[in-house]
């Protein structure tokens, strides 16, 4: 049960959308612009980024719907999202893929826990000051999103197959708030 | 020196969104509907839950500039605004926005801090 009265066994975010659609509207527009428009790094990577700091934050279903989606998104080499979830550096990323989820893993502990060394570490490998301002907003936004999830305790499914579909749905529509449940 | 090169001479948030218009669109539509929106909860009330959470953050800029705008809003002194970072459960203020304050620390912490009771 959630702590307050959302549409019956909706689930996770897209609960909290219908109750307070007015709040939906630029949560949704800015996972729009920060996962999906144009952007140096590929939606697969971006969602990465999401499904590193929802797994660290413990929310399942941020985490899973994410993973769901950069499956998805990554085709054949879909494994290195579950490597990533189980804390490894798959050597299908690039190196500066790998220097950028470092920085993502040091927002979600502080912003200020985000060090000069990662920052340099990821221009070294060739990250430019729009990759890491946008990591930096993706790390900051799925902070903000899996407590705003787990924080109303919403409605978490169990089953892989309802995250699939989610997978499927956010990799090829992507992000529009739920007109109805 | 932020970590990126931003316009000049812009503090706190103001250097990123400039940098990045296309993000600052939807995250200042939300903080206008969140803190400024029609809502049962005053300006004030709303802008002080900001302020605590940003000072539980440790962010510096977040804190006061919204720590200005609830004293703004409050008709209080800096020093209460302060006093309220420091234990609000001192304060006068109403116990149902103790109560929420309470929620709002637990979210700092994580989502799953938020308790049922």
């Amino acid at each position: 049960m959630a702590h307050i009265a959302v549409p019956a066994g909706v689930p996770g975010i897209r609960s909290l959308a219908l109750f307070r659609p007015e709040t939906a509207k630029p949560l949704y527009e800015l996972a729009q612009v920060l996962l999906r428009e144009p952007s140096s790094l590929s939606p697969a990577e971006r969602e990465l980024i999401a499904v590193h700091v929802s797994t660290r934050n413990g929310c399942v279903f941020c985490a899973s719907s994410h993973a769901a989606a950069a499956r998805e998104l990554f085709g054949e080499v879909r494994a290195v999202v579950d490597e990533v979830i189980a804390g490894g550096a798959p050597a299908e990323l690039s190196p500066k893929m790998k220097a950028l989820l470092v920085i993502a893993g040091q927002v979600q502990q502080s912003g200020r826990a985000v060090t000069p060394e990662a920052v340099a570490a990821a221009r070294a490998e060739g990250a430019d000051d729009r990759e890491i301002h946008d990591t930096v907003l993706i790390a900051a936004t799925f902070c903000m999103f899996n407590r705003y999830v787990d924080g109303l305790d919403t409605l978490t499914p169990t089953d892989p197959q309802t995250y699939a579909e989610m997978g499927r749905r956010l990799s090829t529509v992507g992000y529009a708030p739920p007109k109805s449940a | 020196m932020a970590h990126i090169t931003l316009p000049e001479n812009l503090p706190g948030i103001r250097g990123p969104m400039a940098f990045r218009p296309e993000t600052a669109a939807p995250l200042n539509q939300l903080a206008e509907i969140l803190l400024r929106g029609e809502s049962t909860l005053t300006r004030g009330e709303r802008e002080l839950i900001g302020t605590y959470v940003s000072s539980l953050n440790d962010c510096f800029f977040c804190q006061n500039a919204h720590g200005c705008l609830a004293q703004h809003y409050l008709q209080c002194d800096m020093a209460f605004i302060d006093q309220v970072k420091r234990d609000y459960t001192v304060t006068p203020l109403s116990d149902k926005l103790k109560a929420l304050l309470a929620i709002a620390a637990s979210v700092q912490r994580g989502g799953k801090f938020v308790t049922a009771a």
